[in-house]
């Protein structure tokens, strides 16, 4: 096995990783704010690949286009979602925010089998990132790249929101203690609907970023939530960092797990998650839960 | 005073028994018969089954005049929901409350399931949707025939086809379940005889998305062939991943399971690619035919292989039940055993009575590109016909334990 070939089955393993980062950074804010597990993250990743899809059929949007309309889109119909919704679940059990995504994941995906087919609809690489590209040892698929540079470039800028800017400190202060952060005069409600905006977005930008790689499907968010919550696991439930690192360091296993041994591809992540449980119940970059 | 007792109870046995055996022997005289078509209304296999599904069974039943020894014909439907648990209780609950055939079952895993209930039941099952050869293999039984396609006869039509023109280097995407394994089984025997072998195949689990990892090593392995033995979403993703990394430019690319209707997803992915079918509407006047009165009834949609065999499976046994004066499954088996039929979709066919597979010619079609397509859903071109003793494992090779 040639170090080129490794390279570029790492080069695969980081592409897989932009996905699984993208998702669980979106799951983890979420988490982080409203404390929902949000089971339909994986529908709104779906909904984002239909929504440029459907807006290269009907308005010939294109591929760049869509990187930013479909996100919004997608992010405004999630911000309805909360409003009209996850804001009554709010106190209650994380249970019932559980089940209630997981509920509306099962319409949302329906309801799009029926107004798409089962089988799929078909979104092709734009030309401008098809072919390949020369990385000096080898050639690899200019799109795929592009994949690995978008998402490394928006889990920054969502880490840096987040951690360090002025909304984002606001935004934790609101999750810890969200009276006194209203007796100061911040208007919560509004904070939190932000931020379940922006994790749609996110869950939506990993579906345009795959419609172009595989059919659009309306169960292709089933296939790949999986994953996403047992990396959050592995990183710590609401860890922003951690979900970054997690998802891009699991690709990378989980290719190179393919690599050598197919069959167990897919586990290593779940042999993963156990293992992280049993040592360090809260994740490896998880605070543990206080109360 | 002993014998009083025992004779006085054998006679309220028989009078309790006697009303029971009596009626339905009445009712069944004259009650409807009733067919029921099992299948995946809803879910990835729908538009390769499904609602066509029904529409030709139905048209089945419509052509032979809506009944049959003098009794009307109903045709049930049933969503296995691609779910072996639903489809063994389904079957059952249809059976049970009177259903003279069950039939199509897309999806292996149901196909078994609802094999198992007809040898239980002693009800006639036939298999027009799913792949696994095993149905006729070692989990075949009396009541069960597999009807359209099976892995073996994918494999010796559309292995032997590309094996033969020379291609002796082969690499395989296996999902790792049943049908996959079924499959490289069944393609590594199939193309075996022409020098050509696998010099490597990957497993990886039913739903990976991302072939990438597979795409890379199958490049870096310079087969001649890439074979995609799985099916459904699989397919279009590891056909996607393959040409994303050029392969399609480096080797040559079999489709192992392939339905007309997956063309229209995404045409230009599949322009050029080879694949076997048990039948295509526009490759004889007849079928052609057929298939118009199809697109008629469904909005224009051509029928795919599926439906066309469940129009003619259909057919067969109301011919069938007509020619024995009975819906009886042993008296319709006995009838069927052997016998040799064509019609438009099932050529040179016969019921085998060794295994209960039903052999029929099998063919090679290429995808055509867009611009070659002359008219909606036209998209393959007949390359090559094999005839069912070659296509199909022969008799003599039957891996069936038959018992009965």
């Amino acid at each position: 096995m040639s170090a080129d070939y490794l390279a570029s089955q790492l080069f695969n393993g980081l592409a897989s990783g932009a996905y699984y980062a993208l998702l669980a950074l979106g799951l983890s804010v979420i988490f982080g704010t409203l404390r929902i597990i949000n089971f339909a993250h994986g529908a709104m990743y779906m909904l984002g690949a239909f929504a440029t899809y459907y807006g290269a059929q009907y308005l010939h949007l294109n591929f760049f286009l869509a990187l930013i309309a479909a996100p919004l889109v997608v992010a405004a119909l999630g911000t309805i979602f909360e409003v009209v919704f996850l804001r009554r679940l709010q106190g209650t059990d994380p249970v019932y925010g559980l089940l209630f995504t997981f509920a509306t994941t099962l319409v949302v995906v329906n309801l799009m089998r029926i107004l798409a087919g089962a089988m799929g609809s078909p979104y092709n690489i734009p030309d401008a990132l098809s072919g390949a590209t020369n990385l000096g040892f080898t050639l690899y698929p200019t799109y795929k790249l592009f994949v690995i540079v978008v998402s490394v470039v928006v889990c920054a800028l969502v880490w840096w929101f987040v951690e360090r800017s002025l909304l984002g400190a606001r935004i934790r202060a609101a999750t810890e203690n969200p009276m006194l952060v209203r007796a100061l005069g911040i208007d919560t409600p509004r904070l939190i609907t932000i931020t379940f905006g922006l994790g749609v977005a996110i869950a939506a930008l990993a579906g345009v970023l795959a419609a172009p790689t595989t059919n659009v499907y309306p169960s292709m968010g089933d296939d790949i939530i999986i994953y996403t919550f047992a990396i959050v696991v592995i990183g710590g439930l609401g860890s922003i960092t951690g979900s970054i690192v997690m998802g891009f360091a699991l690709g990378v296993l989980q290719t190179l797990g393919a690599v050598w041994y197919p069959p167990i591809a897919t586990t290593l992540i779940f042999i993963v998650m156990v293992i992280v449980i049993a040592l360090r119940p809260s994740g490896l970059f998880g605070r543990p839960e206080s109360g | 005073m002993r014998i009083t007792r025992i004779v006085s109870a054998v006679c309220a046995a028989l009078m309790l028994c006697a009303p029971l055996s009596a009626a339905p022997a009445t009712a069944a005289d004259t009650a409807p018969i009733h067919i029921a078509v099992i299948t995946d209304m809803s879910g990835v296999y729908a538009s390769l089954s499904g609602q066509g599904a029904i529409v030709a069974t139905q048209m089945a039943v419509d052509d032979f005049g809506g009944k049959v020894l003098g009794r009307q014909i109903i045709v049930d439907t049933v969503d296995h929901q691609n779910s072996a648990t639903v489809a063994e209780a389904k079957t059952r609950e249809e059976f049970d409350n009177g259903a003279d055939l069950a039939l199509d079952l897309t999806n292996s895993a149901t196909a078994l399931a609802a094999a198992s209930v007809a040898k239980e039941k002693h009800k006639l099952l036939i298999v027009t949707g799913a792949a696994s050869s095993a149905l006729t293999g070692a989990d075949c039984n009396k009541y069960t025939y597999h009807y359209a396609y099976d892995t073996y006869a994918l494999a010796h039509a559309e292995g032997v086809a590309v094996a033969k023109d020379g291609y002796k280097t082969w690499y395989g995407i296996v999902p790792d379940y049943a049908f996959g394994k079924s499959m490289l089984s069944d393609f590594t025997d199939a193309i075996k005889p022409y020098g050509a072998t696998f010099v490597h195949a990957d497993t990886m689990p039913l739903g990976t998305t991302d072939f990438s990892t597979y795409m890379l090593a199958a490049k870096n392995a310079h087969p001649q062939v890439l074979a995609l033995l799985n099916a459904g979403a699989d397919t279009v993703n590891s056909m996607k991943a393959a040409k994303e990394f050029g392969l399609d430019k480096q080797m040559k690319i079999v489709v192992g399971l392939f339905f007309l209707p997956q063309v229209d997803t995404d045409p230009a992915l599949w322009a050029g690619a080879k694949v076997a079918d048990s039948w295509y509407w526009n490759q004889t006047p007849e079928a052609r035919k057929w298939a118009d009165r199809y697109a008629a009834k469904m909005n224009g949609a051509r029928p795919g292989s599926i439906q066309a065999a469940d129009y003619s499976a259909t057919t067969q046994w109301l011919k069938a039940v007509q020619a024995v004066g009975s819906v009886d499954a042993d008296k319709v088996v006995a009838y069927l055993d052997g016998r040799k039929f064509s019609d438009f979709y099932a050529q040179n066919a016969e019921w085998r009575a060794r295994d209960h597979r039903v052999v029929h010619d099998m063919y090679v079609y290429d995808i055509l590109p867009q611009s070659e397509v002359k008219e909606k859903d036209a998209w393959y071109k007949l390359v090559g016909t094999v005839p069912g003793s070659q296509a199909f494992r022969p008799a003599s090779q039957s891996t069936c334990d038959k018992t009965w």
